[in-house]
């Protein structure tokens, strides 16, 4: 075998080992995506809960519209689910429907916006809603 | 000789090559399917979680508080509602089964032995029922019950059983507020 046809074993056994790289890589991307789209459900389950507790609570006069603010902003809490800890921030905006209104002592509508942070087995902080953009949900004073 | 020994060894060089790209290919195969199964899991049984979430927003409805909750166990959830106040109360049963040595999550209705919803397969963890007053405090009384977490572990057996042989799990944990309760 000549040195030429060497290099040129060499050279495709190279290409084909990119491929090879680049199918692997894509794949793991894809599965990656997938996992973390599942760590994302569980933290939307996770604001779910809180909204519905909140509406609940609300609905029973248990807890009192203009009281939300204290017990729930700058709230944070920690929820373990399948082994990953889920880190919670809530933080509340009075507001009216042209927007923030933080003037008004009594306000008629609260803007209730949940961030969550957790650290899945990869090792890459995944946010579930962030600080700047978090899932938000309006509740109104029932009885304004 | 010399020419015979570099045969033998391109031989089993090219070998070895080849046998790596079918491995290669095979894993890639492999691990592509159990994605895709993955993928289809989470969708089916997240669909499963809608239908059985709209279900737990019946509970009470059109009963006396008192008469809403009827079984709360790890594994069985019973509770009670109608469709109109003061109309005939339908009774559900949202239980885990073992059919055919293998857990599954079924919900029967007013006494029928054919499932509303179900069966679906789940694996070895099952699904599991905790209760919460409106105080936050696990295991009430069932009268005192306001709201259930509820997790469960849906499982889907992998296309090719020889080569990457795993189960396809996915878990998922709701909580569920009972507002018919909090009225």
């Amino acid at each position: 075998m000549t040195t030429g046809q060497i290099f040129l074993i060499l050279l495709a056994m190279i290409l084909f080992s990119t491929i090879y790289l680049t199918a692997y890589n894509n794949l793991f991307d894809q599965a990656d995506l997938a996992y973390k789209g599942m760590y994302i459900l569980n933290g939307q389950k996770i604001t779910d809960k809180y909204f519905q507790e909140i509406e609940s609570n609300l609905l029973g006069e248990i807890v009192l519209f203009d009281s939300l603010q204290a017990i729930y902003n700058g709230l944070s809490d920690t929820l373990t689910v399948s082994d990953i800890d889920y880190h919670i921030n809530i933080s509340t905006t009075p507001c009216t429907k042209t927007g923030a209104d933080t003037t008004t002592v009594t306000p008629e509508f609260l803007r209730i916006d949940i961030s969550i942070w957790a650290i899945p087995p990869d090792g890459d902080t995944l946010w579930i809603g962030m600080p700047q953009f978090p899932i938000s949900k309006v509740f109104v004073d029932l009885y304004y | 000789m010399i020419t015979l020994l570099e045969s033998i060894a391109a031989t089993i060089i090219g070998g070895i090559f080849i046998l790596t790209m079918i491995t290669s290919i095979i894993n890639i195969q492999a691990v592509g399917v159990n994605t895709n199964q993955q993928i289809l899991l989470v969708e089916i049984s997240e669909d499963v979680v809608s239908v059985i979430e709209s279900y737990l927003s019946l509970v009470g409805a059109g009963v006396a508080d008192s008469a809403a909750i009827i079984s709360t166990q790890d594994t069985l959830f019973s509770y009670s509602y109608a469709d109109s106040v003061g109309g005939s109360p339908h009774v559900v049963n949202m239980t885990q089964e073992n059919i055919s040595g293998a857990k599954q999550l079924s919900v029967y209705a007013d006494g029928n032995v054919t499932p509303i919803l179900g069966p679906f397969e789940l694996s070895d963890f099952g699904i599991q029922f905790t209760y919460y007053d409106v105080n936050n405090n696990p295991n009430p009384a069932d009268s005192l019950v306001r709201y259930v977490k509820m997790i469960m572990e849906f499982q889907y057996d992998t296309f090719r059983e020889d080569i990457d042989k795993r189960f396809i799990r996915h878990r998922i944990q709701i909580w569920k507020y009972f507002k018919n309760l909090y009225i």
